[in-house]
């Protein structure tokens, strides 16, 4: 006798599916590398090695608050924050379009199991960096976690929208694709990653400053190190950035999901 | 009952709007075995992906009150990275099924498929008909009112096919289908009404009879009017060399290829137009002779030209693909 389907509500389909996705994408992601899991941690290690060889022995004396290492790992963490999103944003309904026939599954969803994995992946490394750096011995406040977290989430909602956009955009044009990576490379330099903002000249900080990822890199440092010296930065322009760029990449993904959901 | 109320469905395109349902209105009553016919690109299979709620409406309503399946296609709904088994198990889990339930599920589809280890394998590795195997499987699995299955067996072995033959009879005692195939004969063994879906309009036939004479009406108008070409792109010029070909053995015309059709369509298409003429003899189990036949006669015609123009038997002859003049002028 054939099994009959459950009814569910809506709501708690939506959760069924969703995480059924990040199932998936987990099975997908992590059967693809051969030591599978190790890799989210080995990537960004492996920046701050090559990054801390190079312009440790430089910058790291211009931020004495706090080791250079972390200082790196904690603006490389921020950036995957937003840039991963956005990669995976591009293809997410691409990949999965054969799901869409199974009722239920609507084409929002593999984007939220895509960017929800990719926030819980780098909060969890970044975590177990946190707890193995106190465990070397590096004194790190726990006072502003709230902060910090902000920092992250306020971070991956810029990811997420520019990855709803960047994916409307790339069913309409394939260079998109192409183009996103590109524009992606020189993140590292203008927001702040390598480099602490306060010590950049006065002409290139106001410029520097209009990036939002400046004020949640610099900021959640400054939760970590209290002694960090910020200069410039507050929460509420990245807030408005992060809420008006996310409105906009739903706007545009509703407005074109007829067109997204077609092939 | 299933019921569409003023749908328009439109695709967009870089050249423009193309309809696939033009303000339609219909009901389609319960226990209603309903056949979905239409050339090439007509929007079958996206009829079906809307009534299976993948797909909305641009305009319009879709209500039903019945459990409606998810299309059945050969392509549809796995992850090739990921093994068959997985594939079963994230559909259980996108339904909420309890783990008791899946397990039966799983063993349900094992033993149905018959995949053997290659159920364990990524469904990439599959053949089209593996791939059939897995869907059909999948959807057997559940109970629902209404099965949607989009040219599901038209890829299968013979084994399969019978298969599929005694689960749809078992199938009609509890629920029934909305099957969309090129082939008319298993449409007419599985179905009593018909849907005929053509340039954005759909009519239904409660008899599945009438439906099918009106599609090959409209087969034949569409080659007498556009030869050479799929009825679907009219706008395509006639060139001069298919219009004679074309009118020479009309026949035999070669299967007509769109960019949309399906893996065992061409196949299909063929047994329709080939066994048209000879519909006296050929009307159900005539289909297949008379594709036979007609191979016969263009190997026979072909060796007369070949013995014609060069004056002695060619190897390619023997072939029936190796006629170059009737190769499709479309491609």
């Amino acid at each position: 006798m054939p099994v009959r389907i459950p009814r569910t509500s809506p709501f708690s389909t939506q959760l069924l599916v969703i995480s059924a996705l990040i199932q998936r994408e987990i099975q997908t992601k992590f059967g693809a590398y051969q030591l599978g899991f190790i890799w989210f941690f080995i990537q960004p290690l492996l920046g701050v090695l090559v990054m801390g060889l190079l312009l440790g022995p430089f910058i790291g004396r211009s931020a004495p608050a706090m080791p250079y290492a972390f200082f790196l790992l904690n603006g490389f963490m921020l950036l995957n924050l937003f840039t991963a999103p956005m990669t995976a944003g591009m293809r997410a309904l691409q990949s999965n379009q054969g799901l869409l026939v199974f009722p239920g599954v609507r084409p929002l969803d593999p984007y939220i199991a895509r960017f929800v994995l990719e926030f819980v992946t780098t909060v969890f490394v970044f975590g177990i960096f946190c707890a193995i750096a106190m465990w070397m011995g590096i004194w790190i406040s726990l006072g502003q976690l709230d902060i910090l977290l902000y920092c992250f989430l306020l971070t991956w909602m810029m990811g997420c929208g520019l990855g709803l956009i960047f994916g409307v955009a790339a069913a309409y044009f394939k260079e998109v694709e192409q183009v996103v990576p590109v524009l992606q490379r020189p993140l590292m330099f203008i927001s702040c990653v390598i480099h602490p903002a306060y010590t950049l000249p006065f002409s290139a900080k106001v410029f520097m400053l209009k990036n939002p990822l400046v004020h949640t890199i610099e900021l959640s440092r400054h939760a970590l190190f209290p002694l960090y010296h910020l200069d410039g930065v507050n929460l509420l322009y990245p807030s408005m950035c992060a809420v008006s760029v996310l409105a906009a990449g739903l706007i545009l993904f509703r407005g074109h999901s007829h067109y997204l959901m077609q092939r | 009952m299933i019921q569409l109320q003023n749908v328009t469905k439109f695709y967009q395109t870089r050249k423009g709007l193309r309809y696939v349902l033009k303000n339609v209105s219909l009901v389609i009553p319960d226990r209603a075995n309903l056949a979905v016919l239409g050339p090439n690109g007509a929007g079958k299979s996206t009829f079906l992906r809307m009534i299976g709620g993948a797909e909305m409406p641009n305009s319009g309503k879709i209500t039903s009150n019945v459990s409606i399946s998810w299309p059945l296609g050969i392509s549809s709904g796995f992850q090739g990275s990921l093994s068959g088994r997985s594939n079963v198990l994230f559909v259980c889990r996108i339904n909420g099924l309890s783990l008791k339930w899946t397990r039966k599920v799983v063993e349900d589809v094992k033993t149905f498929a018959e995949l053997g280890d290659y159920f364990d394998m990524p469904v990439s590795s599959y053949s089209s008909g593996m791939r059939a195997r897995l869907s059909f499987g999948l959807s057997m699995a559940f109970t629902f009112d209404v099965y949607l299955i989009d040219e599901l067996t038209s890829v299968g072995d013979a084994n399969f096919r019978k298969k599929a033959v005694e689960a749809f009879k078992n199938l009609k005692e509890h629920a029934s289908l909305i099957y969309v195939s090129h082939s008319l004969n298993s449409l007419r063994e599985t179905c009593d009404s018909a849907l005929f879906l053509r340039d954005g309009n759909a009519t239904f036939y409660p008899d599945i009879e009438e439906g099918v004479a009106a599609y090959l009406k409209y087969c034949k108008q569409q080659l007498k009017q556009s030869p050479g070409h799929p009825p679907s792109a009219k706008k395509g010029r006639p060139r001069k060399l298919a219009a004679k070909i074309a009118t020479k053995d009309r026949k035999h015309s070669p299967p007509q290829k769109t960019p949309h059709s399906n893996p065992g369509e061409t196949e299909a298409n063929d047994d329709i137009i080939a066994g048209k003429p000879r519909k006296k003899s050929a009307h159900r189990v005539g289909a297949k002779l008379a594709k036979k036949a007609a191979r016969k006669h263009i190997r026979k015609t072909a060796r007369k030209a070949a013995k014609k123009a060069i004056g002695r038997q060619s190897q390619a002859s023997s072939k029936p693909n190796s006629l170059g003049t009737r190769e499709n002028p479309s491609l």
